[in-house]
């Protein structure tokens, strides 16, 4: 594969790759938490 | 988690698995994707921030939503209510297509030759828009047992049904895809179609015409302007976090579009290596691809083709269907808070229209009739509806006062460029899409078909509006 490729492949993969599992992974954090506050609610 | 993948599997649809490669491919390839992470960031998560914000703010669905932001705008959630209403009566049929594909493989095997088996056999294909011609009974009836699934999984409510299905479909889907792109990997010749899909053409970053089509895409393919993402985010608990929920769909959902490209273009690689056909002559996007082209692909493969197909087809039985539930939904829970309706008696009222119009598009002449309304109501009725919204909920409402709303429950503040990308920067793109189509259908026509044909399909336009205006004058009826 050619240089332009595996750079655009990159490119595409840790933005929307990473950040589809970054904020899956914040998302899941921030629902525990907002879970725990609503419980002691 | 059950709002999340509810809102990734409304947003993955066909198109994610059928056309996204494709645009890479003709846009630049993967110097596309510089153009559509903009439009992603500055289009498509302030609008699905937006519609998140009015569905929780108000805790309606879209027509009594805008009603509550602001007085007398009823109509316009009734115009996002009926353009999914009118998408989602081919849509399904679309769906039956992949679904009697599906079973014919199952039984027979793939056939001998894919462009005259699926046009002549299935779709019994008439010739031209003016000759009917008959019902297509096999996809008749499996346009019904898609419209039974969707009846079923609606039936059983928001957690019970929609939640649980798509907490199975989503995943599942996912890992039907990775098992495509797992085997088109292991091709020879795949590595030379991934090549073909991601290698950047950056002169393309020039023409404006590739960055509208970037923009188009984000917003078709988020689920947007249906009004779907305002009824789920109505539903969701009063603590939640809606600017990480928008960042998380939408970026599942162009990454299952990434990666879905990858078993596209590994597969027609490898097609193109076996039968020395060069790739830009086998790359194809829609219907073509999903019921010629792969197929014939698929059927090349040294081992396993026939379990490779039933993979491909039931991806898109599972994404077609996450979809179709959420645009019913929309019109369900619509029809419930207007009329007071239990979600059964809503659901019976919607599917019997639904089984009045659907019909016309398993005809002879169904595809044609498919593709001139489909045109029109994903083409305008779709931006119309969302620049509707951006109007009544920015504009007129108070765009600072949903920022608030938004900010108060989230742990990424908006600053007031949101106010700015969603309610001045997106309403300029949309209406520039429209129009440019607009000046090509006015110059050009549209497909071929006769001009009559095409004003006949463009006339859903002003129907929406005179059908939302009647629905905003009946009375709400209050439970």
């Amino acid at each position: 594969m050619n240089v332009g490729a595996i750079a655009m492949f990159i490119f595409g993969a840790l933005i929307l790759w990473g950040g589809a599992i970054y904020f899956l992974w914040r998302s899941i954090r921030s629902k525990n938490n907002r879970d725990e506050n609503n419980e002691k609610c | 988690m059950g709002f999340i993948l509810a809102s990734v599997g409304s947003a993955i649809g066909l198109g994610n698995i059928w056309r996204f490669g494709y645009m890479v491919y003709t846009n630049g390839g993967g110097a596309f994707l510089i153009p559509y992470i903009v439009a992603l960031l500055c289009v498509g998560i302030p609008l699905m921030i937006l519609e998140f914000a009015i569905g929780h703010y108000t805790k309606k669905s879209a027509p009594l939503a805008l009603e509550k932001l602001h007085n007398g705008s009823e109509w316009a959630g009734w115009f996002a209510v009926i353009s999914g209403f009118i998408i989602t009566s081919y849509y399904v049929v679309i769906i039956a297509w992949c679904l009697y594909y599906l079973i014919i493989l199952l039984i027979y095997g793939y056939p001998s030759d894919p462009n005259t088996y699926f046009f002549q056999n299935i779709l019994q294909i008439s010739s031209g828009v003016e000759d009917i011609g008959g019902v297509s009974y096999g996809i008749l009836t499996s346009t019904l047992a898609v419209w039974g699934i969707i009846a079923l999984i609606l039936s059983a409510g928001v957690k019970n049904g929609l939640e649980k299905a798509n907490k199975i479909m989503i995943p599942f889907l996912l890992f039907l895809v990775i098992l495509l792109v797992l085997n088109a990997l292991t091709l020879p010749g795949a590595l030379t179609g991934i090549e073909w899909y991601l290698t950047p053409d950056f002169s393309a970053l020039l023409d404006y015409n590739v960055w509208l089509s970037a923009f188009s895409q984000i917003f078709f393919s988020l689920s947007l302007g249906f009004g779907i993402l305002i009824a789920y985010a109505s539903y969701l608990p009063k603590k939640s976090d809606l600017t990480i929920n928008a960042f998380t769909v939408s970026l599942l959902n162009c990454g299952f579009s990434f990666l879905a490209g990858f078993a596209v273009f590994g597969t027609l690689g490898y097609m193109s290596y076996t039968s020395g056909i060069p790739l830009d002559k086998v790359v194809s996007e829609g219907i073509g691809l999903a019921f010629v082209t792969f197929p014939k692909a698929l059927s090349l493969l040294p081992f396993g083709s026939k379990i490779f197909g039933i993979v491909f087809f039931l991806a898109l039985v599972f994404a077609g269907i996450s979809s179709a539930v959420s645009i019913v939904e929309a019109s369900v829970s619509a029809i419930m808070d207007k009329f007071s309706l239990s979600r059964k008696k809503a659901l019976l009222y919607v599917l019997a229209l639904f089984i009045i119009v659907s019909p016309i598009f398993t005809t002879g002449a169904g595809l044609y009739y498919l593709d001139i309304i489909d045109h029109f109501a994903s083409g305008y009725l779709l931006p119309i509806a969302a620049i509707l919204e951006i109007i009544i909920a920015i504009w007129l409402f108070g765009g600072d006062k949903l920022r608030e709303h938004v900010n108060k429950l989230s742990e990424i503040k908006l600053g007031v460029w949101w106010k700015y990308l969603a309610g001045v920067i997106s309403p300029i793109i949309l209406t520039a899409v429209v129009l440019l189509d607009a000046s090509n259908v006015l110059t050009s026509g549209y497909g071929g078909y006769k001009t009559t044909y095409v004003m006949l399909g463009a006339l859903i336009i002003p129907l929406t509006f005179v059908v939302s205006i009647i629905l905003q004058k009946m009375k709400t009826i209050k439970g």
